[in-house]
Order: C-alpha cells, then structure tokens, then sequence
C-alpha cells in the first residue's frame, strides 16, 4: 500500500511518518484479520495528502461526497496504509447510543455489558468507520461527542469511563443530499476535519479502469470513462437523478461484459435500468449510445 | 413520447455533445416518427463543440434572406455532418456505426425525404460515400459535394467556403424576402402588453370599480363586431332585486357560478365578514360559466378573457416546461427528503410489540414487563396543503409566473400524496371572490393556468376565509402557502368609525395591520401559514410585519426551487 502512495506521488515525508506511526503502534496479532485489504485503490493525491496529514495530526475524518466519489474505498485504503484494524458501523435512523456503545446483556447467569462498535474500536485503537453518518438522529449520535473530541473518552452509565487508546480515529462518510439524509449538527461537524471528496477525475478513472481490467483495450477504458462523465455531467445539469451514475454499476457492467454478455446489454443492466424513471432511462440510453455501439462485441473491447 | 419530451430528449443529446448544458440550439433534429434523431442531434451538438456557434449562428440568420434558405441550410448541414464527425470520431468510435447506420436508413428511403429533389440527390450521394461507395453523381453536382468537404477548416473559413458555394453553384439571394416581419410582429405584440400592464397606484384604487367595468366595456366593442348577432339584447338588466342581490349577479356574471349554496354563503358571511370586514361579501366559485347567463354578453365576454388569460399562462408554463419541470423534481424531492427525515417514526420500550432480545433478562431478573419495542407512526399523511393565491390587478403583469409558481408548489406536494387544495382571491365592489381550482381530493393541478388577476386584495378577509375552509378539513397539521405581494388595497373601506372614509379605506397601514392580525390568529390556531413574496422590493418590509421570518422572496426564478423548498423545509420540520 505504502508502495502504492509513493507511485501516486505522495510527500516522501508523510510516509515516512505513516511507518513511524505503524511501527510506533503495533495490532494485537488477534485482531490483525481486521487489517482491510482493499480491492479498490484510492485515486487522487490531494485527497490523500489531506487525509493523512489529518489523521497524523490525531484529528477524526468527516468525508462528504457524493455518489460514486469513493468515500469508503478512501476510509478502508487509510486503515490499510496506517495498518490499524477497521470497524464498520453504518448508520440508519435507528442507530443509538447502545447500537454504538454498547448494551447490556444476559451471560451466564449475570447481567453484564456487551460492547458495542465504538467501544471495542476505541478499547483496541482501530479506526472506526462511521458510514453515512447524517443517516442516523443527531440526538442518538450525541453519545460521540466526548468520544471524537479533545476528551477522547467513552464514559458508559453504570459501568466504567474509558479512555481511547491514542491511535484510535474516527472516519464518518456522508452523501449529503439523499433521500433520508439530514444536516450534520454543527456539534458534531465541529469534530471533525472535513474532506469535500471531489468527483473521480477521467484521468483516474481510466487508471482505475486499467487496474482492475487490464485486458480492456484503451480506446474503450476512454469510452467508459468518457461515457461515466457524460453522465456525471448530465446529472449536475439535473437533467437526470444520479440513479444512473454509478461507478459500481459500471465496473459490474464491464466485467459481465468480460463475461461475455454483449455490452449494451450489460450496460443497460447496470446503469440505464438503475433509472426506474422511463423518460430518464430514455436520456441515459441515449448518453450510452453515443459511446458505446449497440452491436459491439466482447472481443472489440478486450485485448 | 410526446413533443415535450421529445424536444428534451434532442436537447439532452445535443448538451451531452456539445458538454454545454447552457446553450439553446437554433436547430434540433427528429427523425420520420418525430423522435429526436440521435446522429444528427450529435452532429448539432458537435457542431457547437468545435465550431465557434455564435458565427455560424449569424451565417445561419444570413441564408435566411432568401426565400429558399431551407435549401442552404440543409446543404451546409450536409457539409458541417462530414466535418464533425471527422473530428469526433476518434473520441466516439461509435460514430462510424451509427453514421453508417444512419447512412443505409437514408439510401433505403426510410429517413424523410426532402421536398427539393436537388438536394435528396446531394444528400444521398453524400451518404454513399459515407458508406465508401461511389457517390453515383457526375458535373457539378459532384463538384458540390467535394467542395462541402470543410476537412479542417476553422469557422470563418468554412463559412466562407460555404458562401463561394451558395454563390457560385446556386443563385442565393434571388428571391430576398422580408425576415424581419416576425420580430416586428413580436415587438409590436410586446408592446400592446406592456400598455395593458398599468400599475394601480393608491390614487386609482377610488375609481376602480368603474374602471374594471369600463375597461370591459370599451373593449368589449371589438368583441361584438365579430359576433354581431349575438349582441341584440340590451346588457343591463333591469334592477328588480334590492342592490345586494344585483351586484351578487354581477359578480356571478363576472366570475362565473358559485359553489354553494346561498344560504350557505350568507351563513358564512355572518361569520367571517364582520369586524373590519363588515358590509363585505363573499363568493365562492371555481370559475365556471353560470349557464343563466348564457345569452349575456358581458358573462360571455368575461368567460371569454377567462379563457384567453389560461392559454397564455399555459403558453408560458410550456415555453419554459424544462426550467419549471426541473423545479418540480427538486421541489419534490425536497419535501419528500423533509418528511422522510422528519416524519419518521421512532421506537420505544412497550409491553408489546417485537421482542428486544438484548433485555429479556429484564424481564426475569427485575419483572420489567417493557421488553418489546414499538414503532410509533409519526403520520406524515396527516397534513393538508392550501395555496391561496393573490389575484388582484396589482399582480396582472406576473400572472403567468405565478400560476406557474403555483403549479410548481402543488404538482410537488401532489407528487408526495399529500392533499392540496388551490384557490385565488380578489375583490370587487364589496364582494371577495375565492376562485377554487383544485380541492384535497382532486388531482387535476392543470386547473391552476385558470389564473386571472383582477380587482383588488382585502388580504385580512381572504386569509380569514381561508383559515375557516382549513378549519373544516380533516387533517391534523394544516399549512397555508399565500402568494401574495403583501400590498392588502380594497377600495371598500373598513367600516365607518365616524372618521373621513378615505383615512380608514382598507389600504396602506390599516390593511396591512388587519392581515397581520389575520396571519398571527391563524399561527395561534395551530395553523402554519407562509407566503411566497411575488412583489417589489418596496413591500418587503410589509411582507416582514405581516408574515414575520416566514416568507421567501424569489431574485431569481430558476433559484424558486430551492428557496420554497428551504422555507418548506423549516415550516415541516416544527410541525
């Protein structure tokens, strides 16, 4: 990964202190299977001199972006570089303090606690990745506060305060704007260093198209790139919803594509048919046709 | 699809050709079922991609001087096809399929044929060689079609290769005829609008009543020299009934038939028209035509103007559908967003309901009987939506806006299944007429370009009124849209207090401080009352006393969206 950054053209000096950091903090062996190992790689250095500056400096990560800007594949490639342990928690509006802390439970005849996420995260100094945070009711997520800021402390009602292990960070993504998503308190927001994840750049696209399918031929990694910014660029026009701008979708078309399913037909499973809208399915075929023709074969778009 | 769509559909492809999401295309292309054309949509977005379009434009508006400018326009069309894809094509490989494709749909005489048989020869030599076979024309026909490969040219120079064409092969500009009349045509319309759109000031309020019925008199001599045969009948009725009754037919005729009956209206007055209101009446109608006034000239003219006002309004809604309709959807998507957040429902401990397995020991160890959670339904379906909208003269010059504004509001909350219901005001004599155009429980929003301004606004008494109908609807959370230029003027004075009448007419601070008392007694009652301030500057002051932080003021249209739907935002939110 370390390795990775250098290519990307990271400052020498921020990973040099990414390998004092890990070899200054070691991961119980026990829970070194919760090391990630990403498929996807993060593109753009800015972000990542960003990130990693941040994190260095001890501060928690909000990252907000939009569809498709990569804000989890970035969350799980920086617990790979800083090589500390993950811990998942999504939010949804039912999220509360026990679902993050933890909750009391029934264990061998005794009532005892059952840690939650946060607290098993700040206990073994992981990085916690809190998903879609502005999913979740500002109310229930105020049992964070004393946990992301200078306190750095978990103090649990009836059982113990503890304090988090100083490699402990925090990384909360938000896509502001979806349906059933809210405002960020400001309270919250106050506690962390935020990141606007750009959109993916073509020029990175194309690296990651060439990444995971190295057999595509480059006139078509253009293609796709060219045709997922059409469609960027469509949908910030408004002229249609962001249903059908989906990077995964056009990575999972590709390689039914690389299956052998002809690419029309791929593409109008993962992109076009995400639009459930028949007008805007229209405009979205139209966007596809005008990039990738309707009888071509698997063997044109792969070496 | 329909046209509508249709002409998105081109417009969406020629953005996505030309990257630019701001131009508005001279040209757009359908094919023979008048679908949008994908090619030669591209081809017109490319164009402006790699040319520099506002030259081209102004080549385009020259080979409008000639009567057969169709004829040159296509033709260049046919040369700038060959040079856009030539520099496209390695971008989009997929431009040499559909240009084949689009080149065999024309040579198996699928594509529309053109009326000049010249140019159906040119353009089908043109495609063979796109298909790379020989172009099948000799001499000079052949000569055009060479000399309409532009190859690398920049704009200037392939205008003026296509003017050494036009001048050379063909007689441009033989037969030069007027382009000009349909801008004049245009201007001179603008111009009988613009003096139709006179102001009222305080001063004009006096003599207002005549006014209105002068005004559809005096023009209402045009109107009978086209239906002379109509117009035998003396128009003025013979006044038999005492004076409230007349003047209750007049509005009748003016206005169209009331909805209840008028028993019930009398009913309604004796409860709303008192206070500052009193020796006021009131008329509820959706604008219908009275069938007893069906030989009335004056009923006829007025139903007439009626439906003259709904087709300009449903002109401009359609002249600008893109804009409004991209409002909707984020108007929509914002209340949706709002009650999706807001409205949710939320668990608690309960005696019943699913088992919470991380407590059960409660239960065994402390005889907590609370070990279920409960969902608690917040219902989002309990609110009602009124749009009450200011249909006095003062608003005559933003009719058009304002239905459409009033469409936008509605169409969105009807797309998130909450009820809304649309009506208007406006007085005359002492009459306030509520226009209703759509009820909770109907669906056509179409109603709402029925719009017409005229008369004057007793703000007080129609938000009155309006409350009053709320009153007696169902839902539980009730909120009041009005979209008004916060300016209440009646010439119907609030009742004499002994002082000289034109001190206590219902204009100026009188007015306003009725409405705002209206306003705050209905925020008492529970209701959420907004307004969407439609005037000028001058009156936003008013519009702050009357209606406190709870009013948007639109600077810029395309922006209406947005700033509704944050005021919608916050007043959903503190329900």
């Amino acid at each position: 990964m370390l390795n990775f950054l250098k290519k990307e053209g990271i400052k020498e000096r921020l990973i040099n202190d990414i390998e004092k950091f890990r070899t200054f903090y070691k991961v119980d062996p026990k829970l070194e299977y919760r090391i990630p190992r990403p498929k996807y790689n993060y593109y753009g250095s800015d972000v990542w001199e960003e990130a990693i500056t941040a994190l260095l400096c001890g501060e928690n990560l909000l990252l907000v972006g939009s569809k498709a800007t990569g804000k989890n594949v970035l969350a799980e490639n920086l617990s790979a570089v800083f090589g500390r342990p993950k811990w998942d928690i999504s939010f949804h509006v039912n999220t509360d303090s026990t679902s993050l802390i933890g909750t009391d439970t029934f264990k061998n005849g005794q009532v005892v606690f059952r840690n939650g996420p946060i607290y098993e995260c700040a206990k073994w100094g992981g990085f916690g990745v809190l998903d879609e945070i502005n999913m979740a009711k500002n109310d229930s997520v105020a049992v964070l506060h004393a946990t992301l800021d200078y306190r750095r402390i978990i103090d649990v009602p009836g059982y113990d305060k503890i304090t988090i292990e100083d490699e402990t960070r925090f990384i909360a993504t938000m896509n502001y704007g979806y349906a059933g998503t809210r405002e960020l308190n400001e309270a919250l927001t106050s506690r962390f260093m935020v990141i606007n994840m750009p959109n993916i750049s073509k020029e990175n696209l194309k690296k990651l198209l060439q990444r995971e399918y190295p057999g595509l031929r480059d006139e078509y990694i253009e293609q796709f790139a060219g045709l997922f910014q059409d469609l960027q660029l469509k949908s910030e026009n408004s002229e249609i919803s962001t249903k059908s701008v989906d990077l995964r979708g056009l990575l999972a078309s590709i390689n039914l594509m690389d299956k052998g399913l002809s690419p029309a037909k791929a593409l109008q499973m993962g992109i076009a048919n995400k639009s459930f809208d028949d007008f805007e399915r229209t405009l979205v075929e139209d966007v596809i046709r005008l990039r990738i023709a309707d009888n071509l074969s698997r063997n044109e778009i792969f070496r | 699809m329909n046209n509508t769509q249709d002409n998105k559909r081109a417009l969406n492809i020629i953005w996505n050709a030309s990257g630019d999401y701001s131009i508005d295309p001279q040209f757009k292309a359908y094919d023979e079922n008048g679908e949008a054309d994908i090619y030669w949509n591209y081809i017109i977005g490319a164009v402006h991609k790699y040319y520099d379009y506002p030259l081209l434009r102004g080549f385009f508006n020259y080979l409008k001087t000639d009567s057969e400018h169709e004829f040159y326009e296509k033709l260049f069309w046919l040369g700038l096809e060959k040079s856009v894809f030539d520099k496209g094509k390695y971008h989009r490989p997929v431009l040499n399929s559909l240009r084949k494709s689009h080149a065999r749909k024309v040579l198996a005489g699928e594509a529309e044929t053109f009326d000049d048989n010249l140019l159906n020869v040119i353009r089908n030599a043109h495609f063979r060689k796109a298909l790379g076979e020989p172009p099948g024309i000799t001499g000079n026909l052949l000569n055009i079609l060479n000399d309409l490969e532009f190859g690398d040219a920049e704009t200037e120079e392939i205008i003026s290769k296509m003017n050494w064409i036009i001048k050379t092969y063909f007689r441009f500009n033989y037969g030069r005829y007027e382009v000009n009349t349909e801008t004049n045509k245009k201007k001179v319309q603008k111009q009988v609008q613009q003096s139709d759109e006179e102001k009222l000031s305080d001063s004009d309020m006096e003599a207002m009543k005549d006014l209105y019925l002068d005004s559809a008199e005096t023009s209402r001599e045009v109107y009978y020299e086209q239906e002379k045969e109509k117009s035998k009948k003396p128009v003025r009725k013979v006044r038999l009934e005492n004076k409230d009754d007349s003047e209750r037919q007049f509005i009748r005729k003016y206005f169209g038939a009331s909805i209840i009956s008028q028993q019930k209206t009398y009913l309604i007055e004796r409860g709303l028209c008192v206070g500052n209101h009193k020796n006021t009446h009131l008329h509820f109608t959706r604008g219908e035509f009275d069938d007893e006034f069906g030989d009335d000239t004056n009923a006829l003219y007025y139903n007439k103007i009626l439906k003259e006002q709904r087709q300009i309004n449903l002109d401009n809604f359609n002249a600008n559908y893109i804009k409004y309709k991209n409002s909707i959807l984020k108007l929509t998507n914002k209340i949706r967003n709002t009650m999706l957040a807001y409205f949710e429902s939320y668990t608690g401990k309960a005696e019943a309901g699913r088992l919470n397995p991380p407590v059960i020991w409660r239960n065994i160890y402390l005889n907590d009987n609370r070990v279920f959670t409960k969902v608690y339904n917040n219902d989002m379906a309990n609110l009602s939506v009124d749009i009450l909208l200011d249909a006095s003269a003062s608003q005559h010059e933003r009719q058009t806006t304002i239905s459409a504004e009033a469409y936008i509001i509605a169409e969105s909350f009807t797309q998130c299944q909450i009820p809304v219901r649309v009506y208007s005001f406006s007085s005359l004599r002492n009459f306030t007429v509520i226009n209703l155009y759509r009820d909770y429980d109907e669906s056509d929003n179409m109603q709402i370009f029925n719009y017409k301004t005229t008369g004057c606004n007793r703000d007080g008494l129609a938000i009155r009124t309006a409350l009053y109908m709320m009153e007696s609807s169902n839902y539980f959370n009730k909120l009041l849209i009005v979209l008004s230029d916060c300016k209440p003027n009646d010439t119907q004075c609030i009742p004499d207090t002994g002082i000289k009448q034109e001190q206590t007419k219902y204009a100026g601070a009188t007015g306003i401080i009725d409405t705002a008392f209206e306003v705050k007694k209905g925020i008492n009652n529970g209701n959420s009352i907004l307004c969407v301030f439609t005037g000028e500057d001058e009156d936003i002051p008013t519009a702050k006393k009357i209606y406190g932080h709870n009013f948007a003021r639109i600077y810029y249209p395309e922006r209406f969206a947005e700033i509704v739907g944050v005021l919608m935002q916050n007043q959903l939110k503190n329900l």
